[in-house]
């Protein structure tokens, strides 16, 4: 559209082919201003986004403050053969895998209460069921958690209070390793799930009214409009967004990890985060934490490629 | 029109963004006062004495990294001794600004400076640590070596105490000869210190007279003890816990009482300690099978709370507070609060033999740490630091520090001063109208930003009295602590003192553990060995206690520990302990 506009009235003597050189420089010289608007986020990826890339080769060498990245002897693969063979190596990698992927699991619960949300007519309570869905989202983690223990004291929390009341036996669940992971991940869920479904809602809304209405005029049903044509829909987008989920398979914050962290579930909170913010952050060892992130990173892209290959034959939809 | 004004918005924009990506990319990495790359006071120790002050005249900034105490409100900037010090800089002919930037995690923030060479000028009231030592400042030369400068003529008062307490000397002695971080002196605790920190259990004497019981002296009655406080009855139809423990005090009482003594012990034994003459580590010995024994009793019999493993050292305190708890174990008895009839309540629990155990020690407060003031290599005015830190050092710096000026002394008009109340207690006006509960959290808050740096005042010591000659539980040795008559007995600090002295000071000795220089391949080694067998450790004993995995197996367990390669640990230190272990204990 906008390129008809701007090449009205000029007669070409040759063809523009897009993608050659004298394309870019017509497009430049056209829309400069919003090029120029882009250059400051383009710096800025440069610099804090690839410029630190060069930071990788601390992986391989033993980093030496004082003679910096240039001048650190190499190491080879010494750090990540030392991360191999750490006796809870495979163990961290469980730890790490059973919350993320029950985590992911919860992936469509926001697609889901988009669906509802998106169905809702009472425009006022729509924006309120929505506001307070949102709100979780701006606690902090370590409110989020003190609130969770809050409501699953052993003495006082409402959760074992009813179970109580009930007649079942009180429950101490932050000491239960195996209520670890459902603990961080529905946590995790109520503080994001209206803040996930901003996505979808906006991608909802941009589906054409008319396919609806024609879909209700045959006598489609609200639950068959909502499979048939709103999923269909925003499929893209939910693609999108889970191939982008599972680039991060193997990334897992520490700081709720710790805070919700007691001896009696140690055996399930040693993930690889928490272990890197100990030896990196807290033990100075730059180097094998920088390895063990390179580790991460890696198994993180290569499920990445794998599932937008996957993706891309399966729905025709990737991200690149 | 509307399109050219759209065009310079844009391209002012544009400009702003872009002007403030660049400002956020200045090199932010500090180089020290003179911006300087290279270390240039660091490194080797074999240095030439530098003993004459420095002709300055320029003006200089110092920049100063101190830790705070937690709940401090006040920014470190404000704080009136660093205020003073540009003052007293002044006083010497200097033009010296204090930059002061402040942190409550010391630790990540120690590693992340060492990590990027980012170091202020002085860091101050960090512990540094010996690992560190020998890794920054022998190795990568990036800590100042004090070595030259601690000398009567720069450091005149530092080397008054260093005189005065020899041994001080050695510990902050790195095996090149330098000196990478500067002691904190808190000699008065040296004459107060007849006890240590790992006996801090205490009893209700209403609730043992309730219940018809003494202060226990043995094991069995010390859980029948435990068992008879489940069944009191309280007053406020509240449910009993018999024990409650803060700060894993509860678990060093039993470590003491099982024999281990140096330092204090982990909640799990899983550091180094001492018993029967013999490093060792107290969760690889048959000790621990008492122990989890013990822990295993007291938590499947209820006499600890369910959520004990979670519950958080405030909600500990408010059950301590609100008397709920039978026995108690912290620090202090500051939990239980200033009435005298609640802190006049509670007794010191009798030393017990637990398990196997004959004999009974307790590693008396040190009266140095060895390095809570270290500098950068790169600082440009290394001897206005020493200048700077050696006034700390002295008895008028020191008071200064900790107290602020005497009332109508302040030179800079910022605060009220400190006076004598009517008791000869220290006090000063935001104390005395309720605004701080005491000295130490004005000081805090007011006046300095961190306890452990440079000298500690004589007379914070609580009891200034005469001297009583003890003798050492281990060596055999005389040494002299505060007849403890002089303690008051009618305030909660007087009161948990007194019962603690009057327990424990048989037990008492100066064997302890002083950290060791290991060089970085050993560094490594320990680092990356400690934290896989501590964490071991901690998660298979809480599994021990609450019945997850049957004791019986203990004997697996410390194979598996072997399997972690503790016993190449145990060794490893056993070899750099050797010497002082030798000179408590002979050869063996």
């Amino acid at each position: 559209m906008r390129n008809d506009k701007t090449t009205k009235g000029k007669t070409a003597s040759a063809p523009i082919v897009p993608g050659s050189r004298g394309y870019v420089r017509k497009r430049l010289r056209e829309s400069w201003q919003w090029y120029l608007l882009l250059l400051p986020a383009l710096i800025y990826i440069l610099i804090f986004n690839y410029g630190p890339m060069y930071g990788i080769l601390m992986a391989f060498q033993n980093y030496r403050p004082s003679k910096g990245i240039a001048g650190s002897p190499w190491v080879g693969f010494d750090n990540f053969i030392r991360f191999f063979k750490y006796p809870y190596f495979w163990k961290m990698i469980r730890n790490t895998l059973s919350i993320t992927l029950l985590s992911l699991a919860t992936f469509p619960c926001a697609i889901i209460f988009a669906l509802f949300l998106n169905e809702l007519t009472h425009v006022k309570f729509k924006k309120v069921a929505q506001m307070v869905s949102y709100m979780p989202h701006f606690l902090s983690e370590v409110v989020v958690v003190s609130l969770v223990m809050l409501m699953l004291d052993l003495s006082n929390g409402p959760v074992n209070n009813l179970i109580a009341a009930l007649g079942g036996e009180r429950t101490y669940f932050m000491g239960e390793p195996s209520a670890f992971a459902p603990i961080y991940v529905f946590s995790g869920l109520w503080q994001n799930l209206g803040w996930g479904t901003i996505l979808y809602i906006s991608a909802l809304s941009s589906v054409p009214s008319e396919q609806i209405e024609a879909a209700k005029i045959d006598g489609a049903s609200r639950f068959q409009v909502m499979w048939h044509i709103n999923i269909p829909a925003i499929l893209p987008t939910i693609m999108i967004t889970l191939l982008m989920r599972m680039g991060r398979i193997m990334s897992l914050g520490y700081t709720k990890i710790l805070l919700m962290d007691n001896d009696l579930v140690a055996d399930v909170s040693n993930v690889i985060s928490t272990y890197t913010y100990k030896v990196g952050i807290l033990g100075g060892q730059y180097s094998y934490s920088t390895a063990i992130g390179l580790f991460n990173n890696i198994i993180n892209i290569i499920l990445l490629l794998s599932f937008n290959r996957l993706s891309k034959k399966l729905t025709d939809i990737s991200l690149f | 029109m509307k399109k050219k004004r759209n065009k310079v918005i844009a391209l002012l924009l544009a400009a702003i963004m872009l002007i403030g990506c660049l400002a956020g990319c200045g090199d932010d990495g500090e180089k020290g006062s003179d911006g300087s790359d290279a270390g240039e006071n660091g490194g080797s120790a074999a240095v030439q004495q530098i003993t004459d002050k420095p002709e300055i005249n320029e003006p200089v900034t110092l920049k100063i990294l101190t830790q705070r105490h937690a709940g401090s409100t006040t920014d470190a900037d404000d704080l009136w001794f660093f205020k003073y010090l540009e003052y007293w800089f002044a006083q010497q002919g200097y033009d010296v600004t204090i930059d002061v930037q402040q942190t409550n995690e010391a630790s990540t923030e120690k590693s992340l400076l060492l990590g990027t060479d980012t170091l202020s000028d002085v860091v101050w009231g960090i512990g540094l640590g010996k690992t560190n030592a020998a890794l920054y400042g022998m190795e990568e030369g990036m800590l100042l070596n004090w070595a030259p400068y601690v000398n009567e003529s720069l450091m005149p008062n530092l080397c008054h105490w260093l005189k005065e307490y020899p041994d001080v000397t050695p510990d902050i002695t790195a095996p090149d000869g330098g000196i990478y971080a500067l002691p904190y002196f808190a000699p008065s605790q040296y004459a107060s210190g007849c006890y240590g920190t790992s006996e801090r259990l205490y009893y209700r004497q209403s609730w043992l007279d309730a219940c018809g019981v003494k202060n226990p002296t043995t094991q069995e009655e010390f859980i029948n003890t435990l068992r008879a406080f489940k069944n009191m009855k309280l007053a406020n139809g509240a449910t009993p816990i018999p024990v409650v423990s803060a700060g894993s005090f509860l678990e060093k009482y039993l470590w003491t009482g099982l024999g281990f003594y140096g330092t204090e012990p982990n909640k799990y034994g899983s550091n180094l300690m001492i018993k029967d003459g013999e490093l060792v580590i107290p969760a690889y010995t048959e000790s621990y099978r008492d122990f989890i024994k013990i822990m295993n009793t007291l938590y499947s019999e209820g006499l600890l709370a369910r959520d004990y493993f979670s519950m958080s050292d405030t909600t500990a305190g408010g059950l301590m507070r609100d008397g709920s708890c039978g026995a108690l174990a912290w620090w202090t008895l500051e939990y239980v609060g200033e009435d005298p009839k609640a802190f006049g309540d509670i007794v010191c629990a009798n030393p017990i033999l637990f398990g196997d155990n004959k004999e009974i020690h307790v590693s008396r407060l040190n009266y140095f740490t060895a390095d809570t003031l270290w500098a950068s290599s790169k600082t440009k005015y290394p001897e206005l630091v020493a200048m700077m830190l050696d006034f700390i050092y002295s008895e008028e710096g020191a008071m200064l520090y900790r107290y602020g000026p005497k009332q109508g002394e302040d030179p800079l008009g910022l605060v009220d001063g400190w006076y004598y109340d009517e008791d000869g207690n220290i006090t000063t006006k935001m104390v005395e109208d309720g605004t701080y509960a005491s000295m130490a959290a004005y000081g805090r808050d007011r006046i300095f930003p961190f306890d452990n740096a440079g000298l500690r005042p004589a007379v914070v010591s609580s009891g200034t009295g005469e001297m009583k000659e003890f003798t050492d539980s281990v060596t055999g040795e005389k040494y002299y602590c505060i007849d403890n008559i002089k303690l008051d007995d009618n305030t909660n600090d007087g009161h948990w003192r007194l019962i603690t002295i009057e327990k424990w000071s048989d037990y008492a000795t100066s064997v302890r553990l002083n950290g060791v220089y290991l060089d970085s391949d050993d560094a490594t080694y320990v680092s990356d060995i400690i934290t896989t067998i501590q964490n071991y450790i901690t998660k298979e004993s809480a599994k021990f206690i609450t019945g997850q995995r049957d004791i019986s197996t203990i004997d697996q367990f410390w194979e598996e520990l072997e399997n972690l390669g503790i016993q190449d640990y145990l060794d490893l230190m056993k070899e750099s302990y050797s010497d002082y272990m030798k000179s408590v204990f002979g050869e063996k």
